[in-house]
C-alpha cells in the first residue's frame, strides 16, 4: 500500500512530541558512561599523561586512534550527502541527514581527541599563535576547522525548512521546544525564492564539501606520511585513509539506518532497497579496501627494506598480528561473506556488517599508528616501546562513542531524522520547473 | 620576507589559519542571509513589518508621499 504525503508527515513528526521509557534510560545509560569518562579526564589532567600507556617511544595511543576514526566516520554524510548528491544518485534522499547527523556529531570528537592527548590542554591556542605553515599539524588543525564549520552550516542550511514546518506545525510540545524551532528557524517563510536560493547554495556547497572531504582526510594521513617513520611514510596513505574512512562511514550509515527504523518505525522511508544500495556501495569500497591493503604490503615486501621489514613482521606474525588478522577478517572477510549472502535479505545481518566494519577500521586505526611507534626509525637500534592502554584511556575513549551516540539520540528526538521538506512534490515541483 | 620564510616563521602559519576560517565564517553568514531574504524584496515594506491589508497603488504613493 502506497504512504501518502500526510502519513509520512505525521510518521515523522510524532516522534518529536513525546518521549519513551526507553529514551530516558538510554540518556541516562550515555550520561553515566560520559561522567565516567569525565572523572578520568579530570585524574588525567591532576596526574598528567603518565596516567595513560604512552610512554617514550610511543607517544601517539589510543586517543590519536579515536581523532583518525571519528574523523573517518564523519565522511558518511558529506560522502552520501554531497558526493551521491553530485552523481545523481536519488536514493540518498532519506539517508542524507542520518548521514549528516553521524558527520557533525562526530566531528567534535575527533577534534577534542587530540585536546585529550595533550598533556597541557591550556597551551593548544599556542598552535594558531606560533604555528609555523610547513608543520602538517597546522594544516590538519585548519582543515579539520573548517569541516567542522562547514559541515554543520551544510547540514544547517538543509535543516532550516524542516525546523519551520516544526515549529508551523508541533503546537503542542513544550514551550521551550517550540521556542527553540523559533529561534533556529530563523524566520524562514518558506517563499519559494527562498527554497531556489536554497537549493543553489547546497548544489554549490555540495561540490565544496566534496572537495573538502578529500582533502581532509589526505591531511590527516599526511600528519603520519609525511615522517620519514616506516610504515609511514609511503604515498598510499592518503588515499588508503580516504577510503577506510568512506569504508567505515558508510558502515556506520546502514547501522544507523536500521537503528532509526526500527525505533522511529520508518519500515516505509527506509526500505528494503535503500539497504540493497548500501549493500552494493559496500561491496565496492570492501574490494576497494582491499586493493589498497594489498598494494600497501606488497610494495613494502618488495622493498625489504630493514625497519620497514621489523614493522611488517611484527604486524603478520609478531606481537601485533591478533589486532591486525582481526582487522583483515572484519574490514574484508566477513563483510563481503554478508554481502554476497545473507545481507542480500536480511537487515539484521547488514547491521552486524556495519557494526564489524567500524570494530575492523579502529582497529585498523591502531595497527596504523602503534607498531610504528614501537621501532621508529631513529631509535630501532636503540629502544623498542610497549604500548598497553590503561583504564583511563578506554574510560575516555568509551565516554567519546557515548558522547555520539547521546547528541545522535537527542538530536532524533527533536528534529525530524529524514529531509522532509526534500520529499515534498510540490517543492521538487518548484525547483524542477526553476531548472527548466 | 620571503616566501619560504612564510611558511617557516613562528605564527605566520596561526594567521593563514584565522583567515581561512574567518573567510570561511564570512561566506557561510552572507550565504545564509542570502537565503533568508529569498523573495522579501518582492514584499513591499509595510507587509514585512507586518501591515494588516495589501493596499492599492494609489494608498502606495499616498504613504511615500514626501519620502
Amino acid at each position: 500500500m502506497q504512504t501518502t504525503q500526510e502519513e509520512i508527515l505525521t510518521l515523522l513528526l510524532t516522534p518529536l512530541t513525546r518521549t519513551s521509557l526507553g529514551f530516558i534510560m538510554l540518556v541516562g545509560l550515555l550520561l553515566l558512561i560520559m561522567a565516567g569518562g569525565a572523572a578520568a579526564y579530570v585524574y588525567q589532567f591532576v596526574n598528567g599523561l603518565s596516567v595513560t600507556g604512552m610512554n617514550r617511544p610511543v607517544y601517539w595511543g589510543l586517543y590519536i586512534v579515536n581523532f583518525v576514526f571519528f574523523i573517518g566516520l564523519a565522511h558518511s554524510g558529506t560522502f552520501i550527502s554531497a558526493i551521491l548528491k553530485l552523481v545523481g544518485a536519488e536514493w540518498r534522499k532519506p539517508l542524507a541527514r542520518a548521514a549528516e547527523a553521524i558527520t557533525v556529531f562526530s566531528v567534535p570528537f575527533g577534534a577534542g581527541s587530540i585536546l585529550i592527548d595533550l598533556g597541557r590542554v591550556e597551551r593548544s591556542a599556542n598552535v594558531f599563535l606560533f604555528g609555523r605553515f610547513e608543520s602538517p599539524l597546522l594544516w590538519d588543525v585548519t582543515s579539520v576547522s573548517l569541516y567542522l564549520f562547514s559541515s554543520i552550516v551544510f547540514f544547517y542550511l538543509s535543516l532550516l525548512p524542516d525546523i519551520a514546518r516544526c515549529r508551523d506545525e508541533l503546537l503542542d510540545v513544550p514551550r521551550w521546544q517550540h521556542q527553540m524551532y523559533r529561534i533556529l528557524a530563523l524566520g524562514w517563510k518558506g517563499h519559494p525564492q527562498q527554497y531556489r536560493r536554497l537549493e543553489k547554495v547546497l548544489s554549490g556547497m555540495t561540490v565544496f564539501m566534496s572537495m573538502l572531504v578529500v582533502i581532509v582526510h589526505t591531511v590527516v594521513a599526511f600528519v603520519f606520511s609525511m615522517t620519514v617513520q616506516p610504515g609511514w611514510h609511503t604515498a598510499v596513505m592518503g588515499p588508503f585513509f580516504l577510503v577506510g574512512a568512506v569504508f567505515s562511514g558508510s558502515g556506520a550509515v546502514v547501522v544507523a539506518m536500521a537503528l532509526l527504523r526500527r525505533a522511529y518505525h520508518l519500515e516505509d522511508i527506509l526500505t528494503h532497497k535503500h539497504f540493497d544500495y548500501m549493500r552494493k556501495l559496500l561491496i565496492a569500497l570492501t574490494l576497494v579496501w582491499f586493493y589498497f591493503i594489498v598494494a600497501e604490503h606488497l610494495t613494502t615486501l618488495y622493498g625489504q627494506e630493514v625497519e620497514e621489514m621489523h614493522i611488517f613482521r611484527e604486524k603478520f606474525t609478531g606481537a601485533f598480528a591478533i589486532p591486525f588478522w582481526t582487522m583483515f577478517t572484519c574490514c574484508f572477510v566477513i563483510p563481503l561473506v554478508i554481502f554476497l549472502t545473507k545481507g542480500k535479505k536480511s537487515i539484521g545481518w547488514m547491521v552486524v556488517a556495519g557494526l564489524v566494519i567500524n570494530v575492523g577500521m579502529w582497529l585498523e586505526r591502531y595497527i596504523v599508528i602503534v607498531p610504528t611507534l614501537t621501532r621508529p626509525r631513529l631509535l630501532s637500534g636503540l629502544t623498542t616501546g610497549t604500548y598497553s592502554p590503561t583504564w583511563v584511556e578506554w574510560a575516555i575513549t568509551a565516554a567519546c562513542f557515548a558522547g555520539l551516540f547521546l547528541l545522535y539520540a537527542l538530536f532524533t528526538r527533536f528534529f525530524p531524522i529524514v529531509p522532509i521538506w526534500e520529499r515534498s512534490e510540490e517543492i521538487e515541483a518548484l525547483l524542477h520547473e526553476t531548472q527548466t | 620576507m620571503t616566501i619560504p620564510n612564510m611558511f617557516t616563521t613562528p605564527g605566520i602559519g596561526g594567521i593563514i589559519a584565522t583567515a581561512v576560517l574567518l573567510c570561511a565564517a564570512a561566506t557561510f553568514f552572507g550565504l545564509t542571509y542570502w537565503i533568508l531574504c529569498g523573495g522579501r524584496e518582492e514584499e513591499p515594506p509595510w507587509e514585512r513589518m507586518g501591515w494588516p491589508y495589501k493596499s492599492t497603488d494609489s494608498e502606495r504613493r499616498f504613504q511615500n508621499f514626501g519620502r
